[in-house]
């Protein structure tokens, strides 16, 4: 089985000021208008399949109806010198559905069902729903969850249809990005690897690992002639002082 | 000085979720829609609506709140907000505003100037937190009024009387944007009529001219704001786009009026 990066997801207080500012500091583009029920993402292709979802509420009324606590809103919540922006997932890739069943077995759950109903899917402003599955997927109430800051596995059937592979905007100084050469994640090899069920993470993946709370740190982009740009913001992980009071 | 030309220039419709409005809005007229632009921490989706002999390239703008922390640390009252979370059809869409448009920046100044007010900075170029940004960079310069100094409106004027903007960039104005393509998708042509809160007397008053002689408004007395706008289709029926205003849900303006954040 072939794993491999998939996305980041890159949570933000406001993702159009968050999209335009990464633009700045890095001359990466990104695609708006993709959306699922309370969130919406802007896309953010980085080369090689993989892309950066800058994902955050745009329905303050639903969003602000929410149960609290909220892991990822107080995450966001905390200032840092990004207007809050942290890295809220790692998720890797499968090219099969078998694949990501057997992923889901081993780690104690499922695959999330094929949902019907578009609104519970990412939809895009030209109609298409982009239908995936993801593992390791727990029933509601099982009292299973995945531990917090280990990265989600994902199978995506439409490769064209691929936020990685979707035109973005136009803008001026854009660069071409050429695909992810490393990875600052939090935690340990041998943590990632026992999650991996490999015999070493940085075998299969780009990874560094700093020993720090887990989650992204950074990731490195190659860019096509030109310099590798690093995007580097906290994870979650990093920000929750106390992860006890979301657990219930 | 002559009569000063007034058009449509747009409508604005807030929502709780621009994305999942302007996906509804498309499924019930046909009208799609652009995405991407936004203002500190509202953003809009952008319907254009086609250019009439009354609309002149007219526009809606879904507008709604990005930014759930923002307005969690908002201490003045907000009436869009709690407008919006009061409405009960629609999902809340609500009629929030409608703007007017002239033909240059004198007429918009003489405008502004005999309401009592002035003219918002065309401060885009050094400022453009607060303006209108697109994903690829574009800035829109316009420049609004009446702005009263020190932020109220006189009393005399009820809360949602339109706004007049002059946008000088006619090419990059909003109504002339592409579309995201979408299957069944139909082409407006313009601004037919709108149904509006009040009367001709007030809205004539407001815009110093007779309001029913230079826009295409009809007027049904109940609160003020856009109740209705009718889109002309080409090849096809017009459409009728109604949704209750700003006004019609709030219960006490009172608490919005000094310092409160306008809806």
């Amino acid at each position: 089985m072939q794993i491999r990066l998939n996305h980041f997801a890159l949570g933000a207080r406001n993702i159009y000021e968050a999209s335009a500012r990464l633009l700045k500091e890095t001359g990466l583009g990104h695609q708006t208008g993709d959306w699922i029920q309370s969130t919406a993402c802007h896309m953010v292709p980085l080369g090689g399949d993989v892309f950066i979802e800058v994902e955050g509420t745009i329905d303050a009324h639903a969003y602000l109806k929410m149960p609290k606590p909220n892991y990822t809103y107080d995450a966001l919540d905390t200032d840092n010198e990004y207007n809050g922006d942290h890295f809220t997932g790692m998720m890797l890739g499968v090219d099969t559905l078998e694949e990501l069943e057997e992923i889901g077995k081993r780690l104690g759950g499922g695959v999330t069902p094929d949902w019907p109903d578009p609104y519970r899917h990412f939809q895009r402003p030209d109609g298409y729903c982009r239908r995936f599955r993801s593992a390791p997927y727990y029933e509601p109430g099982s009292g299973k969850s995945r531990p917090r800051g280990m990265p989600n596995f994902y199978f995506y059937p439409d490769i064209p249809g691929r936020p990685a592979n979707q035109p973005v905007w136009s803008a001026p100084h854009l660069k071409v990005p050429t695909g992810v050469k490393w990875i600052e994640y939090g935690g340990t090899e041998e943590e990632m690897s026992k999650w991996l069920d490999v015999p070493k993470a940085s075998d299969i993946l780009p990874f560094r690992f700093n020993g720090k709370a887990l989650g992204t740190w950074a990731v490195c982009v190659g860019i096509e002639g030109g310099d590798d740009v690093v995007i580097r913001r906290p994870p979650s992980a990093a920000s929750i002082k106390d992860p006890s009071i979301y657990r219930n | 000085m002559g009569t000063i030309n007034i058009h449509i220039n747009h409508f604005s419709m807030g929502a709780r979720n621009a994305f999942e409005t302007a996906a509804r809005l498309r499924n019930e007229t046909g009208l799609s829609f652009w995405t991407g632009e936004w203002v500190r921490d509202t953003s809009c989706h952008m319907v254009p609506l086609g250019n009439g002999p009354h609309g002149k390239d007219a526009f809606i703008e879904i507008q709604c709140s990005v930014d759930a922390h923002a307005h969690l640390k908002e201490t003045a009252p907000n009436r869009r907000y709690d407008a919006l979370a009061a409405a009960t059809e629609h999902n809340g869409d609500l009629w929030t505003g409608l703007m007017l448009g002239v033909d240059s920046l004198a007429d918009l100044e003489a405008v502004s100037k005999r309401l009592g007010g002035d003219v918002t900075p065309d401060d885009s170029r050094i400022n453009p937190y607060n303006h209108f940004q697109r994903p690829n960079g574009y800035i829109l310069g316009y420049q609004g009024g009446p702005r009263f100094v020190g932020g109220s409106r006189p009393a005399k004027w009820p809360a949602d009387m339109p706004g007049f903007y002059y946008y000088p960039d006619v090419p990059g104005r909003t109504s002339n944007q592409p579309v995201v393509p979408w299957p069944h998708m139909r082409t407006p042509a313009g601004v037919k009529w709108i149904t509006f809160g009040g009367t001709n007397e007030l809205l004539s008053d407001w815009m110093g001219s007779n309001a029913e002689e230079m826009i295409p408004v009809k007027f049904n007395g109940k609160a003020v704001g856009t109740w209705e706008v009718c889109v002309g289709i080409e090849g096809g029926d017009d459409v009728v786009i109604s949704r209750p205003p700003t006004a019609s849900v709030i219960t006490d303006e009172s608490k919005y009026r000094n310092g409160g954040r306008p809806g």
